[in-house]
């Protein structure tokens, strides 16, 4: 696959990218570099194959969708490990920085908002969850629980009071 | 006695409502869950419900759009990174000049 081929598969995905970065740093320049660092970390590690894919011209539409996916699994399997390292160690300045939106999902730990983003809002399923984030069957769903019930409450106790 | 065994299998469906929807259950469970699904449709209100809650929790998450600046910026430097990181390196003169022409050609 050449280049261009590469970067026209991608375009489409920055926007997703972008998202989930700030999913774990919630700051804008933050959530741009880290996007950048997960796609330099791939490319390093996956040059070679990248560059032995089929053309783009060859591939059918369900094919050039799958290639996509395949992709942005692989980016954000960089961006899990390099993003939650980095949002525990950003986490006092974002507390500074602190969004007055969504403070209580801010307020979960960084694990699980990645779980819960990559769940509720790019719709993985939880096998894949595993895949990217590497962890075991158990940490997803306790992950998932725990978010889910963390943000319900805090929502229905806002509401009480 | 029939009626408190109902809502055992009931409860014990009802646990699972969310593993249903989070894909999170066995092939075994997932076809046992389907089935009382199908024998039981006052049961599929209460699944409405749960579907009904998860997309109340996506509104508790942040969906964050990039601004014009951020996108451009963003754009151009995955740009960069591609044909920086992904450069073949070249095995005579025509592929350098191929290179060369690609990159010409991207900016």
């Amino acid at each position: 696959m050449k280049r261009k081929d590469f970067y026209q598969l991608l375009h489409p995905l920055t926007d997703k990218l972008y998202r989930m970065a700030t999913t774990l740093i919630p700051d804008d320049l933050q959530a741009e570099q880290l996007v950048i660092d997960s796609l330099n970390a791939y490319l390093i590690k996956e040059k070679n194959k990248i560059l032995a894919g089929r053309e783009l011209d060859s591939l059918s539409k369900k094919d050039i969708q799958l290639q996509r996916r395949f992709y942005f699994k692989g980016i954000l399997r960089y961006m899990s490990e390099i993003g939650v390292r980095r949002s525990s160690q950003l986490a006092d300045q974002m507390k500074l920085a602190g969004p007055s939106n969504f403070k209580t999902f801010y307020g979960l730990g960084p694990k699980v908002r990645l779980v819960m983003s990559l769940r509720y809002d790019f719709q993985f399923t939880v096998e894949e969850i595993e895949d990217i984030t590497t962890m075991p069957h158990y940490e997803v769903i306790e992950k998932l629980h725990n978010g889910r019930f963390l943000l319900l409450n805090d929502f229905n106790q806002g509401v009480q009071l | 006695m029939i009626e408190t065994n109902k809502n055992i299998v009931d409860s014990k469906f009802q646990k699972k409502i969310l593993g249903y929807l989070d894909g999170s259950l066995s092939s075994e469970d997932k076809s046992e869950f389907e089935a009382y699904v199908r024998t039981h449709p006052e049961f599929e209100t209460q699944i409405q419900k749960k579907e009904d809650e998860l997309t109340f929790l996506k509104s508790l998450m942040p969906a964050t759009l990039m601004t014009k600046p951020t996108a451009e910026s963003l754009d151009s430097e995955m740009k960069l990174s591609i044909f920086n990181l992904l450069k073949e390196e070249p095995r005579n003169f025509i592929d350098k000049v191929k290179n060369s022409w690609e990159e010409w050609i991207s900016r």
